[in-house]
């Protein structure tokens, strides 16, 4: 082969070799499980607003509003009450009250001097002293819809709060019962303080996957553990629980070995006798050829033909040799079988 | 077209070169479950067991050698939970591995430039198979419920098995012309 040709072709098998090798390496890296368990190509990155359904009430009117600006109000309260962070509620209200309110003060006005309820007095003055000091470029157009909607959507936030709340000290409390067992939580304990970050971080849905993920470590862990500590039960005991079956299996290897071991001796001699029989006539045919080629037909030297002989001859010694060895083996044994039938008889 | 002249009758120096291969296979794998985290232990592993298989099919070139290794490794590897799997289940998902390995053995013949794409391939189907039959068997409930993470990591273990078949090929260019080898293969 010509060497260039020989050296492309390596070039060429090298260059496949590390476009295939990169190709695995960034494909590693790309879906390559981190911390927990999710790569970066497919996240699972699903936020609270995602997951929300506004259903529009309704009963659209101002006083609705005003109720469901006061029940968000209340929301926001129950979850300080639980020392949880509240700035994303914060910040969703006061764009209800900016939607609430709009560019017409004068309106809330005339709904203050209007109401007989005192409560939604309060609120709406509370709420005319906010919009006096709302900037101009902080103004949204005035729009019932949009207060019903974030104020559905403070509800469902703080009703997912308080989920994962629970979830938090739920899995908390299986990862010490866990640890009591002595089964390893190390995982999960990262992975719980993990989402107790994002918990705190009002990243309820990022808390809720970690504590996903982290009651599947804790399961993970206590099936890995059982799984161990049976097997470990399993060799332990093994001969204690088994020993009879093993006595038995042991006498009857003994009593059968010599017996099997006879068996498979003679099937060997008889297969090696049958081979080297036909190897026999094999060679003799090889010696009359070769004495036809010298001696008839004159093709090869006698120098040549005895070197040849001389070699099948030799082997024919060797087969000759080990025949009636192989003959004894078979023969002894059957000799004793005949043996021990006459006895019998 | 399935290839027919890899039906063939498997001798001793077969069976030694497996039990060597599936050896240093179960050796660097407890040291990698030793000093590695779980994901990274799983993912050296499992390259070595790709690569180990690999070099297996080309070295002794029968069918059935991927499933005997795949097999002595989970019978020596019964307790280590290297690959995420202990027990009888290690060795149902190991025997699966092998099997689709062979398939794709036997069924893809294609070459491309000195690489055998079957035996690339195969590496890299078996690779992706274990943890798939690994969460399957263990529950599938769980699977799918974090289904994305699953397909991540069929899909890492896709190319771990790749690169386990790339750097056998390699081993073996370098190999293949060296004195055991060539003893081992022609008997000389």
């Amino acid at each position: 082969m010509n060497p260039n040709k020989t050296r492309i072709k390596t070039d060429e098998t090298v260059i496949i070799y590390s476009i295939l090798l990169s190709l695995s390496l960034l494909g590693i890296i790309l879906f390559a499980p981190n911390n927990n368990l999710l790569g970066f190509i497919i996240k699972e990155g699903v936020s609270v607003a995602d997951e929300f359904q506004y259903v529009p009430p309704e009963d659209l009117s101002m006083n609705n509003a005003i109720q469901a600006l006061i029940g968000s109000e209340k929301e926001r309260e129950l979850l300080e009450a639980f020392n949880l962070t509240t700035y994303e509620i914060n910040d969703s209200l006061l764009m209800a009250k900016r939607y609430f309110i709009g560019n017409d003060l004068d309106g809330i006005k005339a709904a203050i001097n209007k109401t007989n309820n005192s409560q939604f007095d309060r609120y709406l003055n509370s709420l005319y002293s906010f919009g006096k000091t709302v900037p101009a470029y902080d103004i949204q157009p005035k729009n019932y819809s949009q207060v019903f909607r974030i104020t559905q959507f403070i509800k469902y936030t703080r009703q997912y709060a308080f989920k994962v709340y629970d979830a938090i000290i739920l899995a908390d409390e299986k990862e010490k019962a866990y640890k009591k067992e002595g089964i390893d939580t190390t995982e999960a304990v990262h992975l719980i303080s993990e989402a107790d970050v994002s918990f705190n971080s009002e990243r309820y849905s990022d808390a809720e996957q970690l504590l996903a993920e982290a009651d599947k470590k804790l399961e993970d862990s206590k099936k890995e553990f059982y799984r161990v500590e049976y097997l470990v039960f399993l060799s332990k005991n093994f001969i204690m629980r088994y020993w009879l079956e093993i006595l038995v299996i042991l006498v009857i290897v003994i009593v059968s070995a010599p017996t099997i071991t006879k068996k498979i001796r003679i099937y060997r001699a008889k297969r090696k006798l049958q081979t080297l029989q036909i190897e026999m006539g094999i060679v003799n045919n090889l010696i009359k050829n070769a004495q036809e080629e010298c001696f008839k037909f004159r093709k090869i030297p006698e120098s040549l033909y005895e070197v040849r002989v001389a070699k099948y001859k030799q082997r024919l010694s060797e087969i000759k040799h080990t025949i009636p060895v192989l003959i004894g083996i078979i023969e002894d044994t059957k000799q004793k079988k005949d043996n021990g039938a006459g006895g019998k008889k | 077209m399935i290839a027919i002249e890899s039906f063939r009758k498997y001798k001793v120096k077969d069976i030694i070169a497996i039990f060597i291969l599936v050896g240093i296979w179960a050796l660097f794998s407890s040291v990698g479950e030793k000093y590695l985290n779980g994901e990274y232990a799983y993912l050296f592993s499992l390259l070595l067991v790709s690569i180990m298989v690999s070099f297996g099919t080309l070295l002794i070139r029968k069918a059935g050698a991927a499933i005997f290794i795949y097999l002595l490794g989970g019978i020596l590897g019964y307790a280590i939970p290297e690959l995420g799997v202990i027990g009888l289940e290690k060795i149902y998902v190991l025997l699966i591995a092998g099997i689709i390995f062979e398939l794709a053995f036997l069924i893809l013949r294609i070459e491309l430039k000195d690489i055998q794409i079957n035996i690339a391939l195969g590496s890299a189907l078996s690779a992706a198979s274990i943890p798939l039959s690994t969460s399957i068997l263990l529950s599938w409930k769980v699977t799918l419920s974090m289904l994305t993470s699953a397909i991540n990591l069929v899909l890492a273990s896709f190319f771990v098995g790749l690169m386990g078949a790339v750097i056998s090929f390699t081993l073996w260019s370098k190999l293949r012309n060296k004195k055991f080898i060539l003893k081992f293969e022609y008997g000389l």
